[in-house]
């Protein structure tokens, strides 16, 4: 058990890489991309995590009761939301591309220039 | 049997990460895509991140998904080219 | 390069990183067993200094909020990009607005969806002000109620059509809301500077733990990273859609 957030950490990171470097579309190359981002959530939080621990809201709690670590869920939550624009941003690129070369093969089309 | 949720929930999240990536068609892909944004929201109520996981199942399950939805109508469809 | 060479290159090299990675991974605290101090510190801290018992919202936007403003900016020149993009180019035009199919016919709204989207608009806009209020008090914040505030509006575009949605969200006002969100987080955080205090601090009264004005600047910069997301996501997204929708390339037809 130990073992596993880390073996799925480093699956979704290969898995992703692996489509990355095969894709023969750019909007397929993108979501691949939004697989390796998963990952690091996934490590974030396994780390933070303690067996038995709550969600770091404190309100009725009694005192000393163990609670997961606030720090990598607050680098998470925002990172996940930013990440989506910055991926909405890539997703432009492809779009401009397909126009300009009329194909999403990231292969097939010539180097982009300024 | 909390432990067997959270084995459950950590290999679902790896096994829609694969099918996300062998779906080769964007179009399907991005169900895929909206499917694992859900298992990874689970995953992190599981993990007791209930902020990440709202996040998560905002994004990944429903903003992410129309973006590459739009995405693939201009690029594929007729009459929006 | 061909396939196959591809596959192989990438094979070998991705099981030299895996083995690498899981060497190094291992002998990280193991599963459910984390003891790094600062969460517990933050933990003990966030009631008596900033009344709050949000532990995440209080790392977000006070203890580490430096790295957030830091965050919301590459939001803001990521949706400005998308936009700058996706303007008109000199060979489009625009058009009477027409959806798209994809390999079949479009069926028109029926009366399931209109009675759903009417449903759900305002619960969805509802639930997402609630995150977004309640951020310093509950689970949520700015940026999921954000998110969720601007995909309410596309209940809008389902059971009507581009025009109602163009109605409700008028691109110049989402402009200046965009910027009046990532303006106020970032005024709110430089104020005390300018009254020789440190940068980040607390100036208004921090009241009484679990009510809504409570916990000093948190609320105001929830609300305003709230704003900036919600109107960024709206942008983008009818960015995208005006893309399919709208505009077209000068030389057909």
């Amino acid at each position: 058990m130990s073992l596993l957030p880390i073996l799925v950490t480093v699956w979704l990171f290969l898995v992703g890489l692996y489509g990355i470097a095969t894709s023969r579309n750019t909007i397929h190359l993108v979501s691949c991309l939004f697989v390796t981002q998963a990952s690091t959530y996934v490590f974030l939080l396994s780390i933070g995590f303690r067996t038995g621990g709550t969600a770091p809201i404190l309100g009725k709690l009694p005192p000393g009761a163990p609670l997961v670590d606030p720090v990598v869920q607050s680098l998470a939550l925002t990172d996940i939301v930013v990440g989506a624009t910055v991926s909405a941003l890539i997703l432009v690129f492809a779009l401009q591309a397909h126009k300009k070369h009329g194909t999403s093969d990231p292969r097939s089309a010539p180097p982009m220039r300024g | 049997m909390r432990m067997a949720l959270e084995v459950l929930a950590f290999v679902l999240v790896a096994a829609a990460a694969t099918g996300v990536v062998a779906t080769r068609d964007p179009l399907p892909q991005s169900m895929a895509a909206s499917l694992f944004g859900l298992l990874l929201s689970v995953l992190f109520m599981v993990l007791q991140a209930p902020d990440v996981a709202l996040s998560e199942i905002v994004v990944g399950a429903v903003a992410y998904p129309l973006m590459v939805l739009l995405t693939v109508t201009k690029t594929t469809a007729k009459g929006a080219q | 390069m061909n396939d196959s060479a591809r596959r192989t290159l990438f094979f070998f090299f991705a099981a030299i990183l895996a083995g690498a990675l899981v060497a190094a991974l291992r002998h990280l605290p193991s599963f459910g067993d984390y003891q790094g101090p600062y969460g517990d510190v933050i933990l003990s801290g966030c009631i008596p200094q900033r009344h709050t018992p949000q532990g995440v919202a209080a790392v977000t936007f006070d203890y580490r909020g430096f790295d957030t403003l830091g965050e919301e900016f590459i939001l803001f020149t990521a949706v400005a990009g998308v936009l700058l993009l996706l303007r008109q180019q000199q060979c489009e035009r625009q058009e009477k607005p027409r959806d798209c199919e994809l390999g079949r016919a479009i069926p028109a709204t029926s009366s399931a969806v209109l009675a759903a989207g009417l449903l759900m608009f305002p619960a969805a806009l509802l639930l997402g002000c609630s995150l977004v209020l309640h951020g310093h008090l509950t689970p949520g914040g700015g940026f999921q109620g954000g998110v969720l505030l601007a995909t309410a509006f596309y209940f809008v575009y389902l059971s009507s059509d581009y025009r109602d949605l163009t109605r409700f969200t008028p691109d110049h006002l989402l402009d200046y809301l965009e910027v009046t969100g990532a303006t106020t987080f970032a005024l709110g955080a430089t104020l005390p500077l300018v009254l020789n205090r440190p940068f980040m601090l607390n100036l208004l009264p921090l009241g009484k733990t679990g009510s809504l004005f409570s916990a000093g600047f948190l609320p105001l910069f929830n609300c305003s990273v709230g704003v900036e997301v919600g109107a960024g996501f709206l942008l983008l997204i009818a960015a995208f859609l005006k893309q399919v929708i709208v505009i077209r390339r000068e030389s057909d037809q």
